[in-house]
């Protein structure tokens, strides 16, 4: 190119380089650039490991499929234009590469002239068989879907480290339910330990009894990045996980294996946030608006049943005890009432007949009839005299006079006059 | 004349709100139709009274739930 005139110049002096005569630069780099330039154009197989565009030409880095070896290339723009539309970085590729050693710069660079994808229609072919096998044998099946909790305790994500897909996973699960769990399993999401690396993560958190749902989530990528998710061990893996697992590979098109066997299809990291985790603030005021009106019925109810024992408290049966013994009292108290009147009448109605009789009495009396000096005269066992004969001489006589009784002795009847004994004779005079 | 037991505490504490409730109603309505003898009455009024205070500590006790609910939800 333009460095060859300098090259031939410096061609002929090729004498060993000593401390003392050291080589100069140039001579050094030419030589370099000599050797290079032998080796002329070959094919080369690798992945794309850097695609940047710059003033239209592409300078990039091819990296080894298998082992550790990297170098860089350039595509110049009247190349890239002959190109498959849309490689980039991740690309498996072929190329037909040059070898160029840049003098100014001292670097080496490949120089592309073609390009194209390495097996492209290959990959996509077994990719559908094995997508036709695993849904024969039912792992795509509806009913194998397993429901999502409600709201889960701990979210096992698997996810590149640092990942745009673990922010956005984290942060949407945390605006909507600020108190969610995470356990993170960090893992390659793209290059040859993506399947072995996301297969143990997704065991290891089917087999944490805490975590409930696994989220696996890489930010989008194109077919060939994507392509650890279409794999058949961890694809298998996923079907046999217990635990329900929803999967979040970017893209819309070109869907891994992994949509197909997961129990929810989420289109973005984001999007798997939005669907495993509820929204606090929305079941916040779904409780608060029942537990209101759940509150305010039992509130009524105790109301209505105060309302109820206070009105049956109020009747006046149970308002006082004092009624029972009152009436009863009352009753009582009206029927001494009645005894004492009806007792004090009768007392006083023989009171009445008592002075009756007295007066009836005294009119009968033999009082009078003694004031006018008769007396009457008794034996001893109260028979009254009325027979001179009818006394033996010497029995004891009572005589009773108007003031007081007299004792007396019969001496026998008198014959002719009042002489011998007359005072005590005269013993019973009629009225 | 239904057979009246005087209140006896832990047989009217066993009882139900609504069993307390329609009880102390039927008590009461005993007692107003006035048939009852004197003690039957002390009775019945012993038990209404009983009757009456549980429903009043079951409501109480309701409220008292009610409130300390809505003071742990409001705080």
């Amino acid at each position: 190119m333009s460095d060859t005139p300098s090259f031939a110049s410096a061609s002929p002096a090729s004498s060993p380089s000593t401390a003392e005569s050291p080589w100069p630069v140039g001579q050094l780099s030419s030589k370099i650039k000599d050797y290079i330039d032998r080796l002329g154009q070959v094919w080369v197989e690798g992945e794309i490991a850097q695609w940047g565009v710059s003033g239209g030409n592409v300078y990039g880095k091819l990296k080894d499929v298998d082992v550790d070896a990297t170098v860089s290339f350039v595509i110049w723009s009247s190349v890239r234009a002959t190109l498959p539309e849309g490689l980039g970085q991740g690309d498996r590729v072929t190329a037909l590469v040059k070898a160029n050693w840049w003098v100014k710069g001292g670097t080496l660079t490949m120089q592309v002239s073609q390009m194209r994808r390495v097996g492209l229609g290959d990959l996509l072919e077994r990719l559908e068989r094995l997508r036709v096998t695993l849904a024969a044998e039912g792992l795509f099946a509806p009913d194998r879907k397993k429901p999502l909790p409600f709201l889960p305790q701990c979210i096992g994500l698997v996810t590149g480290k640092d990942s745009d897909a673990e922010k956005d996973v984290i942060r949407n699960a945390q605006l909507r339910w600020p108190s969610v769990q995470f356990r993170v399993v960090h893992a390659a999401v793209q290059g040859e330990r993506a399947v072995s690396e996301v297969t143990a993560a997704i065991r290891q958190l089917d087999a944490d009894p805490e975590v409930d749902v696994i989220i696996v989530a890489r930010g989008g990528g194109d077919f060939q990045n994507l392509l650890p998710f279409s794999d058949e061990s961890l694809v298998r893996a996923a079907a046999a996980c217990e635990t329900p697992l929803v999967s979040a590979i970017g893209h819309e098109n070109d869907r891994p294996l992994l949509d197909e066997v997961a129990d929810l299809r989420a289109s973005t990291p984001t999007d798997a946030a939005k669907r495993v985790v509820p929204d606090v603030s929305d079941e916040l005021a779904r409780v608060q608006q029942v537990r209101s009106r759940m509150l305010t019925r039992v509130t009524g109810a105790i109301a209505t049943e105060v309302d109820r024992i206070a009105a049956i408290r109020s009747r006046p049966a149970l308002a006082s005890s004092a009624w029972i013994i009152d009436s009863r009292a009352d009753e009582l108290t009206r029927a001494v009432a009645r005894g004492v009147e009806l007792t004090s009448r009768v007392l006083e109605r023989a009171h009445l007949e008592t002075d009756e009789r007295r007066t009836q009495l005294r009119a009968l009396s033999p009082q009078r009839t003694l004031d006018r000096g008769y007396a009457i005269a008794q034996t001893a066992s109260g028979g009254v005299v009325r027979s001179a004969s009818a006394v033996a001489v010497g029995t004891a006589l009572v005589l009773t006079l108007a003031d007081g009784r007299l004792a007396a002795t019969a001496d026998g009847p008198l014959t002719t006059s009042v002489d011998a004994a007359a005072p005590t004779q005269s013993e019973e005079r009629p009225a | 004349m239904s057979d009246v037991t005087a209140a006896d505490p832990a047989e009217i504490a066993a009882l139900s709100y609504e069993q307390a409730r329609d009880e102390l109603v039927r008590v009461v309505t005993e007692l107003e139709q006035g048939g009852a003898t004197l003690e039957q009455s002390i009775a019945l009024w012993e038990r209404g009274e009983a009757l009456a205070r549980r429903c009043e500590e079951w409501l109480i006790g309701a409220k008292e739930r009610l409130d300390a609910a809505r003071a742990a939800a409001e705080g």
